[in-house]
C-alpha cells in the first residue's frame, strides 16, 4: 500500500478546560473520498484547524503526504477589497503557476462549477454566499490539489451545485486527489464517501471503508450507533451490518 | 511554498489593499499637496521640512487593519494561508509596509529636490533628515505592528495618535510650569533622570521628534527600537492561530 497522504497520530487540543479533541488518529489514502462525521462541536473542525495548520495542536502530530491542497472552508470570508481576479492571480503567484496556464484553468473550473466568469471582475465580498463558496472551490482546484479539503462542502449550495459537488468529489478520487469532507449532511456525504470517520467528543469513535460495511449500510443508522444514540427507524429499514467500533488499541 | 514566494505575495496584496484604502491613498496625496502649499506660502526649506517631519505618519497609517482584523475576521481562513502560510505572510508583511513607506518617502523626496533649488544635488540636513524620517517611518511600522495584533480595524493608529495628543498635553504642561523639558529638547541635550524618562516616552510614541533640529542624532535609537518590536511581533506571530469566527 502506498503511503497515505494524510496521517493523523494522537492529536490533542484544549481550549482553556475544555478538550476539544484528544487522541484523534487516522489516515487517508490516496484517490478516496474520507468523510468527518460528528455532532456540532464534536472536533471535527478543530481536526480539521489543525491539520491545515490555523491551530496548534497541544499533542500528537499530522504529516501530509500531498503536494498542492485545496481547502473550501464553511463561510468563506475573502478580503473586502479584492476582486475575483486578484485572488485567482495570487494563488498562481503562491504557489508558481504561469498567469496563462491560470486564467485557462480557472476558466475551466468556472464553466463545470458552474460559476459566472464575470464576477471575477468583482470584489468577492460582494457576491452571494453560494458564489462565495464556488469561488473557493474555484480558487482551490485551479491549483490541481493532491489533498482536497472542505468543512461543510454543501453549505450555501443549491441543489444543482450540490449535485455537481458531489460529482465533483467522485471525480477528484479518480483522478487520484483524495477528498476529506468534514459535514453533517449525512444523505449527502452518503452518496458520495469511501471511507467514514466518525468523531463524538473530541475523539474518534468508527473510522470503517464502505467496502468493510456491506452493501445497503446506511451510514445515518452507522453514525447513530457509533455516538450511542438510538435510531428510531426499525433495523431493517436502516439497513445495519454489525458495526465495529473503533477500540482503542486500533486508534491512531 | 518558499519563503520568496510568501514574500511576493504578501508584496502583491499589501499593494492591492493600500491602492484601495481611500483613508491611505488620501494620506499619501495629502503630504505632498501640503508640502506644495507651504512651499509656495512659506519657502522650499519649510515645505521640505514639513515633508520630513509628517512622512512617518503615512507609515503609520499604512499599518491600520492589517493584522488583527485580518486574523479574526476569517479572511485569512483561505487555501492561500494554510499550513502556517498566514504566518509568514504577516511577517512578510512588516517589511513591505516599511519598504513601500520607504520607496514612497524617496520618490516624494526625489520629485522635491527634483523642482527644488539646486536640482539633484541634496544637502546634508535634507539626507540626513531624509534618513531619520524613513527611520521613524519603519520604527512606526514595527510598533503600529505590534498594536495591530491587539487592536482591531484602525485602533493601532488612533491609540499611537491619543498617545501623541497625550504627550502633547504633557509638553505644554511642563512649559505652563515653567520646568527645564522643553528647553532640553531644543538645545539637543537631554539632562537628568527625569527630563532622560520624559524623552523616551516622547520618542517613543512620536518618533518624528527626532527628524530634524537639535534631536537628529538621536534618531539613531530607532534603530535597536525597532529591531526589539518587530522580534517582539515575530515571536507574537509564531503563535498566533486562527480560531475561526
Amino acid at each position: 500500500m502506498s503511503s497515505p497522504v494524510l496521517a493523523v497520530r494522537g492529536l490533542a487540543r484544549s481550549f482553556g478546560t475544555v478538550r476539544a479533541v484528544r487522541d484523534v488518529g487516522f489516515s487517508l489514502e490516496r484517490g478516496r473520498v474520507a468523510v468527518l462525521l460528528g455532532e456540532n462541536g464534536a472536533g471535527k473542525s478543530t481536526t480539521v484547524r489543525i491539520i491545515l495548520g490555523f491551530l496548534h495542536q497541544d499533542e500528537g502530530e499530522v504529516s501530509l503526504g500531498a503536494g498542492a491542497i485545496g481547502y473550501v472552508p464553511e463561510q468563506p470570508s475573502f478580503f473586502p477589497w479584492a476582486s475575483g481576479e486578484d485572488l485567482l492571480a495570487c494563488t498562481a503567484l503562491l504557489h508558481g503557476v504561469p498567469q496563462d496556464r491560470a486564467e485557462r484553468s480557472a476558466l475551466e473550473w468556472c464553466e463545470r462549477l458552474p460559476f459566472p466568469p464575470d464576477l471575477l471582475r468583482r470584489r468577492v465580498s460582494s457576491y452571494s454566499q453560494g458564489n462565495r463558496k464556488k469561488f473557493a472551490y474555484l480558487q482551490s482546484l485551479m491549483l490541481s490539489p493532491e489533498l482536497f479539503i472542505a468543512d461543510e462542502p454543501f453549505a450555501a449550495l443549491d441543489p444543482v451545485s450540490i449535485r455537481n459537488a458531489r460529482g465533483l468529489f467522485r471525480e477528484l478520487a479518480a483522478s487520484g486527489c483524495t477528498v476529506l469532507l468534514s459535514s453533517h449532511l449525512i444523505s449527502e456525504i452518503g452518496k458520495v464517501y469511501d471511507d467514514v470517520i466518525v468523531i463524538h467528543r473530541g475523539t474518534v469513535v468508527l473510522r470503517e471503508r464502505r467496502e468493510d460495511l456491506g452493501p445497503g449500510a446506511d451510514l445515518e443508522a452507522l453514525f447513530l450507533q457509533a455516538i450511542g444514540r438510538e435510531d428510531p427507524r426499525p433495523a431493517s429499514a436502516a439497513g445495519l451490518e454489525p458495526v465495529d467500533l473503533i477500540s482503542p488499541s486500533r486508534r491512531g | 511554498m518558499s519563503d520568496r514566494a510568501f514574500g511576493r505575495l504578501a508584496l502583491r496584496l499589501t499593494v492591492l489593499k493600500l491602492l484601495r484604502s481611500p483613508v491611505i491613498l488620501g494620506t499619501s496625496l495629502l503630504l505632498p499637496a501640503l508640502v506644495a502649499f507651504i512651499w509656495a506660502q512659506e519657502s522650499y526649506r519649510a515645505g521640505l521640512k514639513t515633508f520630513l517631519f509628517l512622512l512617518p505618519h503615512v507609515f503609520l497609517v499604512a499599518t491600520q487593519n492589517m493584522f488583527r482584523g485580518e486574523a479574526a475576521g476569517g479572511t485569512l481562513e483561505n487555501v492561500l494561508f494554510i499550513r502556517g502560510g498566514f504566518k509568514r505572510y504577516f511577517l512578510w508583511k512588516n517589511a513591505v509596509l516599511s519598504a513601500l513607506g520607504a520607496g514612497y518617502g524617496l520618490i516624494v523626496f526625489v520629485l522635491i529636490r527634483a523642482i527644488g533649488p539646486g536640482g539633484f544635488a541634496a544637502a546634508t540636513w535634507e539626507l540626513c533628515g531624509l534618513a531619520a524620517s524613513l527611520l521613524a517611518g519603519v520604527y512606526y511600522v514595527a510598533l503600529g505592528g505590534l498594536l495591530g495584533h491587539f487592536l482591531a480595524g484602525g485602533a493601532n493608529v488612533l491609540a499611537l495618535f491619543i498617545a501623541q495628543a497625550a504627550a502633547f498635553i504633557g509638553l505644554l504642561q511642563d512649559a505652563a510650569g515653567g520646568h527645564s523639558f522643553l528647553d532640553s529638547l531644543a538645545s539637543g541635550t537631554i539632562s537628568g533622570a527625569g527630563n532622560r524618562l520624559k524623552f523616551l516616552a516622547l520618542a517613543g510614541v512620536f518618533p518624528n521628534a527626532l527628524v530634524s533640529g537639535p534631536l537628529l542624532h538621536y534618531a539613531i535609537g530607532l534603530v535597536p527600537a525597532a529591531a526589539f518590536l518587530s522580534l517582539l511581533q515575530a515571536l507574537f506571530i509564531r503563535r498566533a492561530e486562527l480560531k475561526g469566527r
